[in-house]
């Protein structure tokens, strides 16, 4: 519960739904520490070699999507979807099938084809004390709506933490089967805004943990996921997993492959190539796009490090990004004395539609 | 003197000795001593008191002697007819005004103009920076919307936005403050000029016109809980021709949102004036099957009579409506512009002269008797006062300290590390 300095609070004082602990992207908050251990532990045992013991279904992404959604629209009221054919539709990529049925018109809302103006008025709503998400189609139409987006992440600086701006926005980004249009990645665009929380995750325990992390923050957070891997299935235990900073899927000592959305899918195929030749590859997922520099120290002990990146090589924004990462990893180990060597690998330099 | 105190008493039984209640007696007959007690003292030039004081503290008992029995404690106006579009009826033709708002307007506007006009002086000494958007000339806006809705309503503006933090409860030194940078400010000087936040205030908005669906937002919010509150949107007449605005209209109006559209129409955005920016001048009609109305933005009883018409129409479900205010502003656009490269002085002495919002309720109190010259000018004197203890904390008071550079970048977040400039510097930042 947010005190403000006017001495109102916020969320409003009309509370609906049950006001469950707070998970937050990226940190373990000392109250939620007894119960994410034991979340955490279920887990692992999992993960592990006990795994039969423990209940796995066989879930897409996109159903993970909407199990997610589902909770946490059943959580707190105060949570609602808009976006373009997410009620009737049930969804242009079938995310939200259902839940207009179970909801109804007031909680998940189809809004006319205006990005710009839908945007600014879910951001409205989060100022009044509603969790929005909103859905764009795909992220190239939020491009209509970008400085909604971006400048949601300024007011909670700009209040001196007066005004918290509780939203998700959530589509598919990024590029899909034989597509020419519509395929671009904003993952380094939407990245390099402070403020604004990032998240772009791979399987559909990722997908399900960090959309149900992103609803409850009280930031705005821009989710990513992946057309492509909507129809993938993925074992999901039915303990919510989030809350890692940066997913290690694959251990190995050799070279670090680091990668966020559909690429990591493509790092485990190469890691498992390698492994045949006895490279050992550590696949890394990045949870939050803007903060992971901080998280660089767990990759000080590898030798190779190698950046796989849906996006441009040479866009201007991903140069500064990753050339700054790389150094600061650079002079950070160097006294370790290991020749670091950071390869970025991403599409060809081309502006499709 | 026993000639002088004759007067007053014919005076005061020629007022109607049946409305004296007991207090007023008990009060009269103690003014009456005091006066005595002055007068005789000044007859006496006591060398203990300051003569030209004791002078005025007898004329102002003189007159106040005569004031509460006197004033007219409520009167009704004829103001301006309002142009509609689709609407049957409009606002009254009439509005009254007691006493004590008319006061609390006058105080309000006054205080609007003194601390815009401070803000000015601040700026051109270098103690305020950055940019500076001055609402003088349109108070009656911010005070007569005020007059229409309550303070549990919501209100969102675009920049030029000083004067909606007052009456959406700031005060001038928390608004002074946060102009020149200070950690008293109302966003502790994070924000400046046109981020400035109350309860149920959201600024404030740098972005032209982005407001609006903002407001919208808000709105759903308060349809979604079913709290019978609405929400304001202002916008200018520079802003109406953008087309996020457009798409808001088309959601408020689909959905019924208790969203009351304001249009500020300053006749200039920026430099460009109306008939230069805009195919339709006409901005109340500009949302087509919204229906809209017209009003002179200089009055103030005229735009909280047609805020509240605006706000009944909203809260009875029957969704938005649309508000264009006709008002001027004396000032240019900001601090950079001096305001007469695309407008003549005399038309903005012409406005002055003829339209002003504050020197209108001022005639209008004076001429029904609601309030006497002196108590008026007691006001602006209060007012200045204020204004000057704003401007001496706002100038004192020490900025923010370089620990809270990087804080409330998340809510309700651990504190973490923020790289600085370099990458070996850090920067903690709290929730």
């Amino acid at each position: 519960m947010l005190h403000r300095r006017d001495g109102s609070r916020f969320p409003p004082d009309v509370t609906l739904g049950i006001q469950a602990k707070e998970f937050n992207l990226g940190f373990i908050r000392p109250d939620n520490l007894v119960s994410h251990g034991l979340r955490v532990f279920r887990c692992l045992l999992a993960n592990s070699k006990w795994a039969s013991s423990v209940s796995l279904f066989q879930v897409n992404v996109q159903d993970a999507l909407n199990q997610a959604m589902d909770e946490e629209l059943e959580r707190d009221e105060r949570v609602f979807l808009l976006g373009e054919e997410v009620a009737q539709y049930d969804g242009a990529y079938k995310v939200s099938r259902g839940l207009w049925k179970k909801y109804g018109d007031k909680r998940i809302i189809d809004t006319p084809v205006t990005e710009m103006g839908f945007a600014g008025i879910a951001v409205g709503a989060a100022f009044a004390g509603l969790r929005p998400i909103c859905e764009f189609m795909t992220w190239n139409f939020s491009m209509q709506a970008i400085d909604q987006v971006i400048n949601s992440a300024k007011t909670y600086y700009m209040s001196a933490g007066g005004q918290p701006v509780p939203i998700v926005f959530r589509g598919p980004n990024g590029s899909s089967a034989g597509k020419l249009t519509n395929i671009y990645c904003f993952a380094a665009w939407y990245g390099h805004c402070p403020g604004l929380k990032v998240v772009s995750p791979w399987n559909s325990e990722d997908a399900r943990g960090l959309l149900k992390a992103a609803i409850r923050d009280d930031n705005p957070v821009v989710f990513k996921a992946n057309e492509l891997m909507y129809g993938v299935p993925f074992d999901l235990s039915e303990e919510v997993m989030h809350k890692r900073l940066c997913r290690t899927y694959r251990k190995g000592a050799h070279i670090t492959l680091v990668s966020h959305s559909r690429c990591v899918g493509f790092c485990l195929d190469a890691a498992a190539v390698l492994a045949k030749e006895g490279v050992e590859c550590e696949v890394t997922r990045v949870c939050e796009l803007a903060t992971f520099q901080l998280q660089v120290k767990q990759w000080r002990r590898r030798g190779w490090l190698l950046f796989l990146w849906a996006t441009n090589k040479l866009c201007y924004f991903l140069i500064f990004f990753l050339h700054f990462i790389c150094t600061y990893i650079s002079v950070s180990v160097s006294y370790d004395q290991k020749e670091l060597l950071d390869i970025r690998t991403a599409t060809t330099h081309l502006k499709l539609g | 003197m026993p000639s002088l105190i004759n007067l007053i008493e014919e005076d005061r039984q020629q007022q109607g000795g049946e409305k004296r209640s007991e207090t007023a007696g008990r009060w009269q007959q103690d003014s009456m001593q005091k006066m005595l007690t002055i007068i005789s003292n000044v007859l006496r030039g006591s060398a203990s008191r300051n003569g030209a004081q004791v002078v005025s503290e007898a004329a102002s008992m003189v007159v106040s002697s005569r004031s509460y029995a006197d004033f007219t404690p409520e009167a009704t106006f004829d103001i301006k007819k309002v142009d509609l579009h689709r609407l049957e009826e409009g606002p009254p033709l009439t509005a009254t005004l007691t006493r004590e708002e008319g006061l609390k307007y006058y105080r309000t506007m006054q205080t609007i103009r003194r601390m815009e006009l401070k803000a000015d002086q601040l700026y051109k000494q270098k103690i305020i920076r950055g940019f500076c958007h001055l609402y003088d000339g349109q108070e009656a806006c911010a005070v007569g919307i005020e007059g229409g809705i309550t303070l549990s309503d919501h209100l969102i503006t675009a920049y030029r936005a000083h004067g909606y933090t007052l009456t959406r409860g700031g005060t001038v030194r928390e608004i002074m403050a946060e102009l020149t940078g200070r950690r008293g400010g109302i966003a502790k000087g994070k924000g400046g000029s046109m981020h400035m936040y109350t309860k149920n205030f959201y600024g404030g908005n740098g972005i032209v016109g982005a407001q609006v669906p903002l407001g919208a937002g808000v709105a759903l919010a308060c349809k979604y809980l079913g709290n019978d509150q609405l929400c304001v949107s202002l916008y200018g007449d520079g802003a109406a021709n953008q087309g996020q605005i457009f798409e808001t209209y088309n959601m408020s109006s689909l959905w019924k949102l208790p969203i009351i559209f304001i249009c500020e129409n300053n006749q200039y955005g920026m430099g460009t004036s109306v008939e230069r920016s805009s195919a339709s001048t006409e901005y109340y009609k500009r949302g087509d099957y919204i229906p809209g109305l017209r009003v002179d933005g200089m009055d103030v009883l005229c735009v909280r009579e047609a805020t509240k018409f605006a706000a009944d129409h909203c809260r009875s479900g029957k969704g938005p409506i649309l508000m264009e205010l006709q008002t001027y502003r004396y000032h240019g656009h900001s601090m950079s512009d001096p305001g007469v490269s695309y407008r003549t002085r005399e038309e903005i002495q012409e406005v002055r002269s003829k339209s002003d919002p504050i020197s209108m309720l001022k005639d209008r109190m004076l001429s029904n008797n609601m309030a006497s010259i002196e108590e008026l000018k007691e006001i602006d004197i209060a007012v200045r006062k204020e204004i000057e203890d704003a401007a001496q904390f706002a100038t004192t008071d020490p900025e923010p300290p370089l620990d809270d550079l990087c804080s409330h970048i998340f809510a309700t977040d651990q504190p973490f590390d923020v790289r600085g400039a370099t990458p070996w510097t850090k920067l903690t930042s709290t929730s």
